[in-house]
């Protein structure tokens, strides 16, 4: 390999402010601005309360009342996580303009919410039911192990994406507040949400997400615009983008090198898709007062949300990599860091951790002055230098060694840990705290408060859905079918209330375990670097609810299925979703069992093989088993097929 | 009427595979390269243009497609 013609970043040590101390540029503004917002909430939650009717219908659906306004902005705040304003800005700066291409995602969940959610709805408003479970199990006739399982997919879909919200929550205060805030920031964003949604149910909780909704909508398109007064206007911007983007952040596959086409356009097609099935959306279909609702509702999210991404979302991060360039990081052996020891005074441990057997490279690509003349004619074949927009690509082959493919890593000030650099979410707190005041002023600051605090709206709105909808699950599919079957409909709800606070302290539990832990030992090392990249985390809980869409399209428009068939389908669906995810991944190098590393290494050929997501590898197992096991084993009940038929019909 | 309607569903859903094979699907590659067209990135200026069609693609169906039979509630 040969030496690398770049200059060490012992600019690490360089950072001119940590984000702490840059809130001092936002006053007690964010203070004010939270303090209020979070007053509203509470607020909201009581009035829901004080609105309510009683009984499950209305805590869990609101009475089936919700009009086209609420409905769509309940869906929307639902569907916006913290991946919306974290996750997602924090993609884009790792990734580049590809993620133009997985926005596209979001019309395809428009129309899933009409063409899935108005015959959810239907069926709903015919027979009165509450959860996924109760209209699967009752078309397939299925007491136990069809609605566990469906039961089970809402419960992996909804913990991520709760253990998610509520880790988001700390990182907001850590970012804004100082590190010793990560546990403060997330009990309070989950004890308040705890209690708006105990008080009021549904009614609180959609209440809550029209406010939060609007926030976002607003906030994600004017943080957009916010980004071209930081530079001298659009021009200024997208000359910038052009001309000092690496090539591989202005191409496909991305930094990342994730982005190949298959996997994009399965993601797509089924990350929203997954994600509009999930209880929580399930529900809310329910919930509608009328199909006129939906329709419309599914028109706002297409048209609204995409635009939210890509003239919100794309332009923060493309501004986060134009302001705080990448860095790329390289494997090296200890010979060569030894040569390169004896290059330059300067010894590569004090920019580098030497245990890391790594080295960062600055982007900007600045040659050392006392490099050899080999570095230097190296350094001018590549042509590099400090303009150098080259991919990363042409770097990996510099090195002409297979599998040293330069990992991408955040700029020093966006994440600075240098010991553990993969915290591209904080690149929208970085740019709202350091640049936005400098560039309006006191404008500047409030803006950048109502920033903050429409990434709190994010995910709480996410938190309180799928705690809500958790909620329900545990109540309709399990308490009341095994635990106790004649229970009231008034100790089920206080159930369900048990649960909320049970599901919220676990997951804080979690998310501060995590946090605390890191480190300390290699499974929990893994643990929370599947805690650190919310998006990733996104996509393993939306990869197993997926696997409802086979089940979901038969009941609605096929009706050939049968119940061996769904259940048989979406069990190995399930478990295709985990073996190709990564959790599974860090379970068998947690476990040290020689079987699962085995298998994970076959599975992981596979996957490069054929690079699509979990999701599709579990749609892959599950549809043909659906099919197979359908064609031999009892139909569903004719009367109950035509039934169901005539209602999805609109004849009924 | 009603045979109208559907056949236009189904040119409405013909025409949205494509967008979808031709934005993030295999179409991407014939435009993944590091230029820009307006000042813009072509992959970027590739993804609002299949934005529109998607999202013109869903209006139309609103107008033109989906109805609103609702059931007889019991």
């Amino acid at each position: 390999m040969n030496a690398l013609p770049f200059q060490l970043t012992a600019v690490f040590a360089q950072s001119e402010t940590t984000m702490a101390e840059g809130v001092d540029k936002l006053g007690f503004m964010p203070y004010i601005v939270l303090v209020g917002y979070l007053a509203l909430l509470l607020a909201l939650g009581v009035f829901g309360w004080m609105k309510s009717r009683g009984g499950e219908d209305d805590y869990y659906l609101a009475g089936r009342d919700q009009g086209w306004v609420v409905t769509s902005l309940t869906i929307m705040a639902t569907f916006f996580s913290s991946f919306a304003l974290l996750g997602a800005p924090g993609m884009v700066y790792r990734d580049g303009v590809v993620f133009a291409l997985f926005s596209l995602n979001v019309p395809v969940g428009g129309l899933t919410v009409y063409l899935i959610g108005g015959r959810i709805w239907k069926l709903g408003k015919k027979y009165g039911y509450v959860t996924p479970g109760d209209l699967v199990a009752d078309y397939y006739d299925s007491k136990y192990g069809l609605r566990i399982l469906v039961a089970v997919a809402g419960f992996l879909y909804a913990i991520p994406y709760i253990v998610m919200q509520i880790q988001a929550g700390g990182i907001v205060s850590q970012k804004l507040f100082g590190d010793d805030t990560f546990a403060t920031g997330a009990i309070v964003l989950a004890t308040i949400t705890t209690l708006y949604i105990m008080i009021g149910g549904m009614r609180s909780v959609a209440w809550t997400d029209v406010i939060q909704g609007a926030m976002l909508i607003v906030g994600m398109l004017v943080g957009g615009f916010a980004m071209l007064l930081v530079f001298d206007g659009p021009g200024d911007f997208t000359h910038r983008v052009a001309t000092e983007l690496p090539a591989s952040s202005l191409t496909a596959p991305g930094n990342s090198g994730i982005w190949v086409w298959t996997k994009t356009m399965t993601l797509v097609v089924l990350a929203s898709s997954g994600s509009m099935i999930q209880p929580a959306q399930w529900m809310r279909y329910y919930a509608a007062r009328s199909l006129t609702a939906l329709k419309r509702s599914a028109v706002i999210f297409a048209a609204v949300l995409t635009s939210c991404f890509l003239l919100g979302v794309m332009l923060i991060g493309l501004a986060g990599q134009v302001l705080y360039p990448l860095q790329f990081e390289v494997a090296v052996t200890p010979e060569e860091k030894a040569e390169w020891q004896l290059l330059d005074d300067t010894p590569i441990h004090s920019a580098f951790s030497v245990s890391q057997e790594k080295v960062a490279i600055q982007w900007e690509g600045k040659a050392r002055p006392e490099l050899r003349d080999q570095d230097f004619a190296h350094l001018k074949s590549l042509n590099l230098g400090p303009q150098w927009n080259g991919s990363i690509d042409e770097l990996e082959k510099s090195f002409n060694d297979a599998g040293t493919r330069p990992s991408v890593v955040p700029h020093p000030e966006v994440d600075e840990d240098p010991s553990d650099r993969k915290d591209f979410d904080a690149i929208i707190l970085v740019v709202l705290n350091e640049k936005l005041p400098d560039a309006l002023g006191s404008f500047g600051a409030i803006f950048a408060s109502l920033m903050i605090v429409a990434i709190m709206a994010a995910s709480m709105s996410t938190a309180d859905s799928n705690l809500h909808s958790l909620s329900a699950i545990f109540t309709r599919d399990v308490y009341d079918q095994y635990i106790r079957p004649k229970a009231s409909e008034q100790e089920r709800v206080w159930v369900g209330r048990l649960i909320i606070v049970a599901a919220s302290a676990l997951a804080v539990g979690l998310v501060i375990f995590g946090r605390q832990e890191k480190g300390a030992t290699e499974t929990v090392a893994s643990h929370y670097d599947l805690l650190h990249m919310i998006a990733q985390l996104g996509f393993v809980a939306i990869a197993f609810t997926a696997q409802l869409l086979p089940m979901a399209i038969d009941v609605l428009y096929l009706r050939r299925g049968t119940k061996a068939g769904a259940t048989a389908g979406l069990f190995f669906g399930l478990v295709g979703a985990f073996l190709f995810g990564p959790l599974f991944g860090m379970l068998a190098d947690g476990s040290g069992l020689g079987i699962l590393i085995s298998l994970k290494s076959v599975i992981k050929a596979l996957g490069t093989g054929l690079p699509i997501d979990g999701s599709a590898w579990g749609l892959m197992l599950n549809i043909p088993i659906f099919i197979l096991v359908s064609c031999y084993t009892k139909s569903v009940d004719p009367v109950k097929q035509q039934q169901f038929a005539d209602v999805v019909k609109g004849n009924s | 009427m009603e045979s109208r309607r559907k056949q236009f569903g189904w040119i409405l859903t013909v025409a949205f595979v494509i967008a979808i094979l031709m934005g993030p699907g295999p179409g991407m590659l014939l435009v993944n390269r590091p230029t820009a067209h307006f000042g813009l990135p072509d992959l970027y200026v590739w993804g609002l243009f299949w934005y529109v069609v998607e999202v013109g693609i869903v209006v139309l169906a609103y107008f033109f497609v989906w109805h609103d039979d609702a059931p007889k509630s019991e």
